[in-house]
């Protein structure tokens, strides 16, 4: 795991925001915490120094944490986006999930079960849940009409079908006769598809908004 | 004439627009089809299963007349080698003056000299015995004068033991009709239904018709047949080769239809239309007898027989080639073939071959039409196995609708018979009968099968399309399918390409549907199971029907769309209230204060999901909570056995009911983790057809459960599993702990007070679509 340097806790009620700080730097030993009460100060603070992980809440005063998280994934790529929010369901991580984010946190958690749950994302571990699985399978239905559209591999989808039915990462690998970094793998392909499948949507949406002159 | 494509739903078009359309779209077609106005058949399909069963008690009615109606002796006639004998004689005129076993060698009236009883008269079947016409021709004869000394007020037998003086009857008793001669009018009956009733559905069909004809070709053969063969001992000559030739004509038509049907069926061997042309060369063998074109029976009326057998193997043997790439055409084509060539193939082998031997095979001959009734079986079978002729189940359902119709009639016409007989009953016992018996039954049936239109008038179509809209979990789709079964019956509906409006079509057979961006469009099949055509009253229903589906959708959607707004807000006010200061409190407060209000977030977080708007499926439901309890068990070190049996059908629970389940699970194996502590944990999930049942099972070693104090945690439990119709209990199995919890299974289908009613793909936008809504995500965090 690369060494952090640097982190962005976006956060505007100050009692998680002060957790959050204590959590990373548990977390990370020697990291450097900047807090940001809303976008307008977040915006600001990635614009002084890059962060190498960003803590970001998703409704804040002035807007949605989703769009900090799709600039972030543009302009830093290296950065480690994790979303924190009271509900884990896919109406509200889903989207954060499209727009890059590596992960979340559920923010009522105890500070001993983030930084366990912050190291692993930074490690590489996937965000799962159920819901997300099922979400993941959805969209990856492929449709007839669609044949140029990205699919899931067949040992990908079995692994979210599990995951959809409750399995834990390590049942998972288990059931399928694999090691738990070889489903984390299968999980990680699916989320890089999914970003694919994101930008090519995104393409296609702006060129039907006429954002995209089709002729050049 | 042409109109605009308009937008259907909200859109009422006027009854004068369609039936301008409907005009317009016929003169389309017929201008399409290059022909001038063509006469066609405007018949629905149950008139045509009525003109077949009023043909059949014709033909019934007339061989039952015919043959009552000959002079009797009330004898059976027997033949060995050159004598005939009497065999049986029954209660009438001979009886006491003929016995059994007593030659008769000839017969006179009283006005002639008498004839030679000779066994060749009592042959059952002329055209089996005799090689050429001429012959027959005399036979005939004898006939005649067989039956004229038969009306003469006095027989006189010649027996042995002299001359034996018999007053015949004028008529023959009903009674006295053998067995075989209802048998055979049976399997005429059976191919003309049989056959009338595929026609009847599928009259643009060659192959249809064709086999329509065949049924045709039975009845005639088999009802002349019956006459002839069963007469006592003479009918009229004349009568006798009228018969004769209509027997022998049927059974050319029947040969000939069948050729021509697997010259069509199942698939069209070559563009040449042969069907006219075969049917009308065995209608001209079949002419060619009466007229006496030629005299060998071998060749006009044996030959073109035993030639199209060979020719419907050879036509067999090239559809079998044509659908070898078709594996269900070709299990139809097998089907129709087993029936035919078994059926006919039987007929041959002990009728015909038989014949052909120089053996008498009459006798046999009138049982042997019953293989042909078996084709017709065989064939109807095969409808409903293979559709055949493209005809379904749908079919046997009109069927029964058209039988239980005829089925009234007949206890009409029992009632009638029945006061008649008795005429000694009192009027009094007679009314009783009526009024008791009768009439209950006879209404039970009727509204068993008939169906009144019950979607003309206003108040009944409201009762129609706010009962299908009543059932939430159906989509609109679905909905205005089940709308449109409702209102018209349809025996089955049909593709319809994008493009079709509302129309009728074929003749009335057909109702076209138009579809628009919610429902595809359609395509009804015989109004009311086959008992009336579609007309362009029907098409004038169809627009109020939707209409009025269109307004109530709207309005259902609206509220639904309101509900979720008003559910949208509760949950963001939940959210920012107490959500937010909950939160605060967390991260302020010291275990293990905090761990209690985390607790409450938990549970928070599962009101808040269990307002969402749609029903969670029960496989979804299912794996969350495995996912928090395999969580937690992980966390605590506890080694889980999760159990779950049945099969989960697509509608989970409301809202609040999975809430409720949710809550019991969780509190079973907190309870277990932080009190009981035990090594292994384990949930078993069953689903039966009438409920969820849920067990939760640790080792436990404290307090037994009917000490347990009564805590206002566990009764509000009990009375959350209660209020969705569940039941809740703690039990000690061997030093085990058991928590056991079920709920109905499927649940009701409106839980309004309980849950969420709605479905899911209702609420996605407003229903002007002027914005979408999303669930709290904007303000969550």
């Amino acid at each position: 795991m690369k060494k952090l340097n640097n982190a962005l806790v976006v956060e505007d009620l100050p009692a998680p925001r002060q957790t959050f700080s204590e959590v990373l730097m548990a977390a990370f030993p020697g990291i450097e915490v900047r807090l940001a009460p809303d976008l307008a100060s977040a915006y600001r603070a990635v614009a002084d120094s890059a962060p190498d992980i960003a803590l970001v809440d998703l409704g804040l005063p002035d807007g949605n944490g989703a769009d900090l998280i799709r600039a972030l994934r543009q302009d830093q790529p290296a950065c480690q986006c994790v979303v924190t929010t009271i509900y884990a369901d896919d109406q509200h991580v889903f989207p954060a999930l499209r727009a890059g984010a590596a992960g979340y946190l559920l923010k009522d958690q105890s500070p001993a079960r983030m930084v366990s749950q912050l190291q692993g994302i930074c490690n590489g571990e996937p965000p799962l849940s159920p819901v997300i699985a099922r979400r993941l399978l959805k969209i990856f239905e492929p449709e007839p009409a669609d044949a140029g559209a990205v699919q899931l591999s067949p040992r990908e989808k079995e692994t979210l079908i599990l995951i959809a039915k409750g399995y834990r990462l390590n049942e998972v690998a288990e059931s399928m006769g694999l090691t738990r970094n070889t489903a984390a793998g299968y999980i990680k392909s699916v989320y890089r598809k999914l970003e694919v499948s994101s930008r090519a949507e995104a393409a296609l949406a702006a060129s039907r908004l006429g954002l995209i002159n089709r002729d050049l | 004439m042409r109109q605009e494509p308009r937008i259907i739903f909200g859109a009422r078009h006027s009854a004068r627009n369609d039936r301008s359309a409907l005009v317009a779209g016929l003169r389309d077609v017929r201008q399409k089809q290059g022909v001038g106005v063509r006469p066609v058949l405007k018949l629905a399909p149950a008139s045509i299963l009525l003109a077949a069963a009023f043909v059949g008690a014709g033909v019934v009615t007339a061989a039952v007349w015919i043959s009552t109606q000959t002079p009797s002796l009330g004898v059976s006639w027997r033949a060995d080698g050159e004598r005939v004998y009497v065999a049986h004689v029954r209660a009438g005129p001979a009886l006491g003056r003929l016995r059994p076993g007593q030659s008769v060698t000839a017969i006179a009236g009283t006005a002639d000299s008498g004839v030679t009883l000779e066994p060749v008269d009592l042959t059952p079947e002329p055209d089996m015995v005799f090689k050429r016409y001429s012959a027959m021709d005399e036979f005939f004869e004898r006939q005649s004068r067989l039956h004229a000394a038969l009306q003469s007020p006095v027989v006189e037998l010649l027996t042995t033991q002299g001359v034996i003086q018999v007053t015949p009857r004028p008529d023959r008793a009903l009674s006295s009709l053998p067995p075989v001669f209802w048998f055979q009018l049976v399997c005429g009956l059976i191919g003309l239904l049989a056959g009338a009733s595929v026609w009847a559905y599928r009259h643009r069909d060659p192959a249809a018709r064709y086999y329509a004809l065949t049924g045709l070709g039975l009845m005639s053969f088999a009802s002349a047949a019956s006459v002839y063969s069963t007469r006592e001992l003479a009918i009229d000559g004349r009568l006798f080769m009228g018969l004769s030739a209509l027997n022998e004509m049927g059974a050319l038509l029947f040969c000939g239809g069948l050729i021509a049907v697997l010259w069509y069926y199942p698939t069209r061997l070559a563009r040449l239309p042969a069907g006219p042309w075969i049917v009308g060369m065995y209608l001209a063998f079949g002419l060619a007898i009466p007229l006496r074109l030629h005299d060998s029976v071998e060749l006009i009326g044996h030959m073109p027989i035993m030639a199209g057998y060979l020719l419907t193997l050879a036509l067999a043997a090239a559809q079998w080639r044509k659908t070898r790439n078709d594996p269900l055409e070709r299990a139809a084509l097998r089907w129709f073939l087993l029936s035919w060539l078994f059926g006919s193939g039987a007929f041959l082998g002990f009728v015909y071959v038989p014949a052909a031997l120089g053996y008498d095979s009459g006798a046999i001959q009138g049982y042997a039409f019953g293989f042909f009734a078996l084709i017709h079986v065989g064939v109807a079978f095969g409808v409903l196995r293979y559709r055949l002729f493209r005809l379904d189940r749908w079919w046997f359902v009109a069927w029964a609708v058209f039988a239980g119709g005829l089925i009234v009639i007949a206890l009409d016409l029992l009632l009638i018979y029945v006061l008649s007989l008795n005429a000694h009953l009192s009027l009094l016992a007679s009314m009783a009968i009526a009024g008791w018996v009768y009439f209950p039954i006879r209404q039970w049936l009727m509204s068993r099968v008939t169906t009144t239109h019950r979607a003309r008038s206003p108040n009944a179509l409201l009762r129609l399309v706010t009962g299908v809209l009543a059932r939430p979990e159906d989509d609109s789709q679905t909905a205005w399918r089940a709308l449109l079964s409702q209102a018209f019956l349809p025996a089955r509906f049909g593709h319809a390409p994008p493009e079709t409006r509302d129309s009728v079509a074929e003749n009335g057979l057909i109702l076209n549907v138009a579809g628009d961006d919610d429902v595809p469009a359609q395509q009804l099949h015989f109004c009311q199971h086959g008992t009336r055509l579609f007309n362009v009253r029907d098409v004038e229903l169809l627009a109020d029907v939707r209409a009025l589906f269109a307004e109530l959708l709207r309005y259902r959607q609206g509220l639904e769309y309101a509900v979720a707004a008003e559910r949208h807000r509760v949950a963001c006010d939940l959210h920012d209230d107490v959500g937010a200061r909950l939160l605060t409190l967390a991260h302020l407060l010291d275990e293990p204060y905090a761990d209690r209000v985390r607790d409450a977030l938990t549970e928070l977080r599962s009101v808040v999901y269990s307002m969402q708007p749609h029903r969670m499926p029960l496989v979804d439901a299912l794996g969350d909570w495995r996912a928090e309890v395999a969580e937690r068990c992980e966390a605590a070190g506890v080694v889980l056995d999760w159990q779950t049996s049945g099969e989960c059908g697509q509608p989970g629970f409301s809202g609040g009911g999975c809430l409720a389940l949710t809550r019991v699970l969780r509190e079973a194996v907190t309870n277990a983790i932080r009190h009981a502590r035990p090594a292994r944990l384990a949930v078993m999930i069953e689903l039966t057809d009438t409920a969820l049942a849920c067990a939760v099972r640790h080792a436990y070693a404290g307090v037994p459960p009917e000490q347990w104090e009564a805590s206002v945690g566990l009764g509000s439990l009990r009375e959350r599993i209660a209020r969705h119709g569940g039941t809740l209990n703690w039990q000690l199995e061997q030093h085990e702990l058991v928590t056991r919890w079920s709920m109905p299974f499927p649940p009701p289908a409106f839980e309004a007070d309980k849950g969420s009613v709605l479905p899911s793909d209702a609420v996605a936008t407003s229903p002007d679509g002027r914005y979408s809504q999303s669930w709290p995500e904007a303000r969550s965090g």
